[in-house]
């Protein structure tokens, strides 16, 4: 793969990413209203009972920042594995998530 | 020179734009190409999630039930912290709701059966359980668009389940369910009837129709029900027995106010529980007995303070508050030594007893450990 297409797919996966986890926090926030679940992440379950714009501005700035990171050190062959595995976690979680939320829904 | 150098001058035109369009080109399967490395990363990544979603679905990972063994029994609750409520308790099973699931307990094993998998906020009402029976009620959708409450049997032997027609109010025991329904009269006015079948022949018939207020127990093919009367608190409670059709009934005295709730059969007896109704004197709650088959009618026992029983028809449970909890006074039904039991973290409702083992809702943090809420069990051990 050379540098070109390496780019190119780096930002579609860190483009995912993002995406997923403005996915990740609405179905949380779902099924935390519907009572059906609990924020097992101690750092999100305080940033939740903060109140929503905060949670939502913290998950949000946090993997932001973390893509841009990412995408700064793109010519790294490392930052393209981590981006693909950090995106499919992700489309894995959300995918459950979304199944779930439809399930009881 | 001119005409030599011009096709030279136009090839290379023609080159750079063709290395332009080239690149071009390349540029565009390359974006192509990214995306579809980026969605095939992604697809594998939601083909995953999909797959682990069917494996815990299947062994219902979704609505956890944990059940531990305590001292005095067992413990059932859900690390979701979801609602544990509605205890029905017979034969070494427990029926209850675990959040919006009702579950099955087999107390020799400790094996959990899912009956019901939520499929909608409170869809699912009241549960009864027999021997062999557990009976629920769910919201169906009828033909004309509107909910219907319908009534759903759960054979524990053969594991089948069947709906058996609509209504509420549900009881069961054995083979026979009761249950009432409510249907329009010819005046407008809405008539209730008490309905009961026999699951293992389908046989049904109506037992009673008029002011029903609930059905209050069924046992031994007898099932009791509350009759509203013309005044408050002076309501009637009635038993039929479904083999030979006969009934009894007593009416609250003129002093007395029937406790709707505290109502019970055991084989042979009606036991129930009024309140003296007089101003500025502490409530003394009376529970009475009719022997259904002498007619003789009995004082159990007599106390202030104390409210609500229930009985498997051995054992017999009377409760009071205590200090945010609830205390439970436990002795036989024919007499004998009282034993005092502390349930801390009290929900609201009354215990269930059967067979000497007892099953009670704790609420949100009432345990000693901070948990959320669970289903206590625990064998009720007399001298």
């Amino acid at each position: 793969m050379n540098a070109e297409l390496r780019e190119r797919v780096l930002f579609w996966l860190l483009l995912a990413l993002w995406v997923f986890n403005v996915c990740d926090f609405l179905l949380t926030r779902e099924a935390l209203a519907a009572g059906r679940a609990i924020e097992a992440n101690g750092v999100m379950s305080r940033a939740f009972h903060s109140g929503t714009v905060p949670a939502f501005a913290f998950k949000i700035g946090v993997v932001t920042a973390g893509a841009l990171l990412l995408w700064r050190f793109r010519g790294h062959h490392a930052v393209l594995l981590a981006s693909a595995l950090l995106a499919s976690v992700f489309a894995a979680i959300v995918t459950y998530q979304a199944l779930w939320v439809m399930d009881f829904s | 020179m001119t005409s030599a150098s011009w096709p030279r001058r136009r090839w290379g035109k023609r080159s750079s734009a063709s290395t332009a369009t080239r690149a071009t080109a390349r540029q565009g399967r390359q974006r192509v190409l990214a995306l579809l490395i980026a969605l095939a990363v992604v697809g594998c990544g939601a083909a995953a999630g999909a797959v682990v979603f069917r494996i815990d679905h299947a062994r219902n990972a979704h609505w956890p039930t944990e059940v531990a063994r305590t001292a005095t029994g067992w413990r059932v609750s859900s690390p979701l912290r979801l609602s544990q409520s509605a205890p029905a308790l017979a034969a070494d099973r427990l029926a209850w709701f675990n959040g919006c699931c009702l579950e099955l307990l087999d107390l020799r094993t400790g094996h959990v059966t899912v009956l019901v998998e939520p499929s909608g906020a409170g869809d699912l009402g009241e549960i009864a359980i027999s021997d062999r029976f557990v009976v629920w009620r769910t919201l169906r959708q009828g033909p004309d668009g509107a909910d219907v409450n319908r009534l759903v049997a759960y054979d524990t032997q053969s594991g089948q389940t069947r709906e058996i027609g609509d209504g509420y109010s549900l009881l069961v025991f054995g083979s026979l369910v009761h249950w009432m329904q409510g249907s329009p009269s010819g005046d407008g006015q809405s008539a209730t009837a008490l309905r009961s079948r026999d699951l293992l022949n389908g046989q049904q018939r109506v037992i009673a129709r008029g002011a029903i207020h609930h059905l209050a127990d069924a046992r031994y093919g007898r099932v009791a029900w509350v009759e509203s009367g013309p005044l408050p608190g002076r309501s009637s409670i009635v038993v039929a027995d479904w083999a030979s059709g006969r009934t009894w009934r007593v009416t609250a005295r003129q002093d007395d106010k029937h406790s709707v709730n505290g109502v019970r059969l055991t084989g042979d007896a009606l036991l129930w529980e009024t309140e003296h109704d007089r101003p500025n004197v502490d409530t003394t709650c009376t529970l009475r007995q009719l022997d259904l088959n002498t007619g003789r009618r009995s004082v159990v026992v007599r106390a202030k303070g104390l409210w609500g029983f229930t009985t498997d028809g051995d054992v017999l449970i009377r409760s009071s508050d205590d200090d945010g909890g609830l205390r439970l006074l436990a002795r036989r039904l024919r007499g004998g030594p009282v034993v005092a039991i502390r349930v801390p973290g009290w929900s609201g409702e009354l215990p269930v007893v059967d067979h000497g083992v007892m099953a009670w809702p704790r609420q949100t943090g009432g345990g000693p450990d901070g948990t959320g809420p669970s289903i206590e069990i625990a064998k009720v051990v007399l001298p």
